[in-house]
């Protein structure tokens, strides 16, 4: 972080998307399509930060009914049958299921904290006790989730402390900004 | 309006983190990775336009198998009834769920034809010395295609219903059934040695196509 690396963007160049040809824009105009595929180039997705929260919120506020409703009724001659995604998992612990069980479980639950918490603490991109907290609460979902239905909350509840986090930190922090106001000379 | 080309092709930026670097000379099933950010930016596959040819015509007659072949079979109280993937979803039509019909048929028939097609059209026009602008064309919008196509999710979502189902009915599974697992691997091989590269060195430019 301390050498700015040379990227296309501080460069005034854009690279394509579809097939990877790097070009420059015409001297005046900002973005404009690729020569070789036609594709359109631009410097930046347009507010990315801001969609990606409010998707990211999004996703974390939905992910608490999608684990407390049923999933899915079953009804037969027998009766009705709901279940949870947890309950199924449970159904699916049997003698001969429960190499099925161990898979639907680290992918529904410790999939998302844990992964999470890694590409936080890799890309720096959160406090170290708030990564190492979702490897905690990982640990917690994977082996209390049995115990009681609450312990579900706590992802939400740790997305949101994340999201206030980084609020902050954001706020504090200096704008880190590059753009193609910060263009220099290339030798094409 | 369509950017100024650089005058050195082997200039990349990095898909991922942007970072600008020239890829070297590659040896086939050697890799160029970005130094920064580890992404694999290039891999030059072997003998790439051929096999990737082979796979998609396999992919074409399994796709072909895999449509107008019945899929499954229940077994119930001594009736039996088979039934195609597109059978299933003018089921689902039928039974009010239009969106989800839809949404079937595109994902499990439509989009995985596409997928197809437009990589055999593309490795057909690859043959050409220069590759004219519609296979740029088609080049360009192949990866759309690919992630619609999602047989495999239809797999699982089979395999769930038939786990669930086997208590009250007996489940035959249909030829079509495996022409779509062998597919599903197919495709992955398909995908996985075709590359873009090789033809977008030589392709005719959009902006060449443009001024004529």
């Amino acid at each position: 972080m301390s050498t700015p690396a040379a990227t296309a963007m501080t460069l005034g160049l854009q690279g394509c998307h579809a097939c990877g040809l790097v070009s420059r824009p015409v001297p005046g105009a900002d973005e404009g399509s690729c020569p070789r595929c036609g594709d359109e180039l631009s410097f930046r997705k347009s507010a990315s930060i801001q969609r990606t929260w409010a998707f990211l919120v999004a996703a974390a506020i939905c992910y608490v009914p999608a684990n407390v409703l049923p999933v899915l009724t079953t009804i037969t001659a027998s009766g009705r049958d709901s279940d949870t995604i947890m309950e199924g998992v449970v159904l699916l612990w049997s003698p001969t299921g429960w190499p099925l069980s161990l898979i639907v479980l680290p992918v529904v639950h410790r999939g998302r904290a844990r992964s999470t918490a890694t590409i936080g603490l890799r890309t720096g991109f959160m406090s170290r006790w708030i990564g190492l907290s979702g490897y905690a609460i990982a640990v917690v979902l994977l082996l209390a989730i049995g115990i009681t239905p609450w312990v579900r909350l706590l992802f939400p509840l740790w997305i949101l402390l994340l999201s206030l986090d980084t609020l902050v930190e954001s706020l504090g922090g200096a704008p880190r900004r590059g753009g193609p106001a910060e263009q220099c000379g290339v030798s094409g | 309006v369509y950017n100024q080309p650089l005058s050195d092709a082997a200039l990349v930026a990095c898909p991922h983190c942007d970072l600008l670097q020239r890829l070297p000379e590659l040896v086939p099933g050697a890799s160029a990775r970005c130094p920064r950010c580890d992404k694999e930016l290039w891999r030059r596959r072997e003998d790439s336009l051929e096999r990737t040819l082979a796979l998609a015509l396999a992919a074409a007659v399994l796709c072909v198998v895999a449509n107008f072949v019945p899929m499954l079979g229940l077994s119930a109280v001594g009736r039996e009834a088979f039934t195609t993937v597109f059978g299933g979803a003018e089921q689902l039509w039928l039974d009010g769920r239009e969106t989800v019909a839809g949404l079937v048929l595109f994902t499990a028939v439509v989009a995985p034809a596409l997928q197809i097609g437009f990589m055999l059209a593309i490795v057909l026009g690859a043959h050409r010395e220069r590759p004219p602008g519609w296979v740029a064309t088609l080049l360009r919008h192949h990866p759309t295609t690919a992630t619609w196509s999602m047989i495999e999710v239809m797999m699982l979502g089979v395999l769930v219903a038939l786990i669930k189902i086997a208590d009250y009915a007996k489940v035959i599974p249909g030829l079509a059934l495996f022409a779509l697992g062998a597919l599903v691997f197919v495709l992955a091989a398909m995908q996985a040695s075709f590359d873009p590269r090789e033809v977008w060195d030589r392709i005719e430019w959009a902006e060449a196509v443009d001024r004529r």
